[in-house]
């Protein structure tokens, strides 16, 4: 995937944007945070910046847009602004003199999120249900290591930095909440392995035109 | 390979890699593999799955917890006493120094042994609620007198028993702010609102409207559990939000679950219709179903036991479910904390029916007669154990 998929899907966000500006809307709000949530903690991610500074400044920017929508009625590339803004809050923190060009930025890589909404579906109910169970129970920091693990692909050095752990203790955390949520699974018989085997075939056909 | 070696791949870089579709090589590579290796290739491909489904799962609940304290940033709750082990959330702050005490509370139990230290009395519930005006004034409702408590904007609000209060707009105009009423642990509340409609709000709970509804529509805010029966109005619908969901009716009866410290918001329909608004998936319930929003997204339940629903409205709680949610309700009900000591299993599912007049060692002798747990109190704590 060559285009920069954030941005087209950013720029398409418009009508959110001005369903809150104009109307206050909160769930166009909440659209638009979602949007952007993602690409900021893994820009945050990227230039080096610990998750809590990213969320925090995250918060702050759309903190400040619910605060001054009134204001910003003459934003026309809300797009730009808000990455503007996101990085400016950054960088300010820092006190780093960076350039912020906002044409040279990477494009989010294609997580298959797309794909976990497939398995979603296609998953039994039970199984779904025991997982939803479990990952909301885990406490917070180990979902935040799982989270640093698969999607922020951080090694296990970093996670080790970025949680004041030692690495065992992180790698650890990821083993034990692996085994254990398997182990509940098949614990009630059910069958990841049976939608695995059926779907298969078709998650190749789906993803090797990614390649 | 043994089961155990296949998720031992789960610290393989290129595996991860290979899920995650991070590299082209490391994709080709799997692949290979997984046509090389067909006795395996099921069992690693069910990893692959289960990995890519933590991933989304850990993601969304991130999104969740900061948008969650954004919104407490955007609508600081209102002041009531909370017991600090429950102030979770509200900011990072906030979130360090509860670490740090529970942390040390539970590392020095200081007074556990003191016998000059009476045993707390643990009275249940009662009609207990804080009333906030628009203009910030707070009304203790449950010491305030029946009868007229503030005639504000026009606006009448009235006492009208124990445990009950009720707007009559009819002599007002314009826009007169907006009001809360808060429930604390241990208290519960019945409101008509403005436009006539009723909410029955549970312990730990507090809801947030207009002193008057204007506009073409009624704007709710829910944390916590509430009953409502909304009066039917084509013009206006009549929305409820909750965190990052909203529940919109025409006029029905229905109950939403939404406790901050609950993962999962629960909106179960009794009678009409309602769209449940959630990270922008929408369903419509039909009577008897119940919708379930959390990290993971928006299910329906079908054939949901509305008795197990609503029975605290009707004064009495009605289990069907694991320990440690049937805690939970009695934790906010009693106003007590919960500790689990031993290798207690908080999944096991209790049923029972109880008076919500009882006393929490009621509740609690009907889980210890089946010989699974048992439990012991000490000030306001309650310990489970097997």
């Amino acid at each position: 995937m060559t285009e920069n998929d954030k941005t087209l899907r950013g720029a398409a966000l418009k009508s959110q944007w001005n369903a809150f500006i104009g109307g206050e809307r909160e769930d166009a709000f909440y659209a638009i945070y979602t949007h952007y949530h993602d690409y900021f903690i893994y820009l945050g991610n990227l230039k080096g910046f610990p998750l809590e500074k990213t969320k925090d400044c995250i918060n702050d920017l759309f903190l400040h847009v619910f605060e001054h929508r009134d204001q910003l009625g003459h934003v026309q590339h809300h797009h730009n602004y808000l990455v503007t803004s996101f990085l400016r809050r950054l960088f300010r923190k820092n006190n780093a003199d960076e350039n912020i060009d906002i044409t040279s930025l990477p494009d989010m890589p294609a997580f298959p999120s797309v794909e976990a909404a497939y398995i979603q579906q296609a998953t039994h109910q039970e199984v779904y249900k025991v997982l939803q169970r479990y990952m909301d129970a885990l406490p917070r920091r180990q979902s935040k290591i799982i989270y640093q693990k698969f999607y922020l692909a951080l090694s296990y050095e970093e996670i080790a930095l970025a949680n004041g752990i030692t690495v065992k203790t992180a790698y650890n955390t990821v083993y034990n909440a692996i085994g254990k949520l398997k182990k509940l699974i098949s614990k009630h018989h059910l069958g990841l392995l049976a939608a695995a085997i059926t779907l298969l075939s078709l998650l190749f056909l789906f993803f090797s035109r990614f390649l | 390979m043994q089961e155990n070696d296949i998720t031992r791949l789960a610290s393989d870089e290129r595996f991860l890699n290979y899920c995650f579709r991070r590299n082209a090589d490391d994709v080709l590579y799997w692949q290979q593999w997984m046509i090389d290796h067909p006795q395996e290739a099921p069992h690693a491909e069910a990893l692959r799955k289960q990995l890519i489904l933590m991933a989304e799962t850990s993601r969304a609940r991130l999104l969740q917890e900061h948008f969650a304290e954004l919104q407490a940033r955007i609508h600081p709750p209102t002041k009531q006493p909370v017991p600090l082990h429950r102030r979770i959330w509200y900011a990072a702050a906030a979130v360090a120094i509860l670490i740090t005490g529970a942390a040390v509370f539970l590392l020095y139990p200081h007074q556990a042994n003191d016998p000059s230290v009476a045993q707390a009395n643990i009275q249940p519930g009662s009609n207990k609620a804080v009333l906030t005006l628009s203009n910030g004034r707070q009304i203790n409702l449950s010491d305030a007198a029946n009868g007229n408590i503030s005639t504000q904007h026009g606006i009448k609000i009235t006492k009208t028993a124990d445990g009950e209060v009720s707007y009559d707009a009819s002599a007002s105009t314009g826009d007169a702010g907006y009001n809360t009423v808060a429930a604390p642990a241990g208290g519960q509340w019945h409101i008509t609102l403005p436009d006539r409609s009723e909410v029955w709000l549970n312990a730990l709970s507090s809801i947030t409207y207009p002193a008057r509804f204007n506009g073409n529509s009624r704007e709710v805010q829910l944390t916590g559990e509430a009953y409502f029966e909304v009066t039917p109005d084509k013009q206006r619908p009549f929305r409820v939000s909750s965190r990052a969901q909203t529940v919109e009716v025409l006029g029905t009866h229905f109950n939403i679950l939404a406790y901050q410290d609950e993962a999962v918001m629960k909106t179960t329909l009794l009678e009409g219709a309602v769209k449940v608004v959630f990270q922008n998936k929408s369903i419509v319930l039909q009577p008897g179903q119940q919708s379930q929003a959390g990290s993971a997204g928006m299910i329906v339940k079908n054939d949901v036991d509305l008795e197990d629903v609503i029975a605290w409205k009707n004064g009495y709680f009605k289990f069907n479910e694991d320990l440690e949610s049937i805690m939970h309700k009695l934790a906010r009900w009693y106003d007590v904390e919960v500790e689990y000591q031993g290798d207690v299993d908080k999944g096991r599912i209790f049923a029972g029916k109880i008076s919500r007049s009882k006393d929490i060692t009621a509740a609690l002798r009907i889980m210890e007669l089946t010989g699974k747990i048992h439990f012991k109190i000490e000030g306001r704590r309650v310990i489970i154990m097997n």
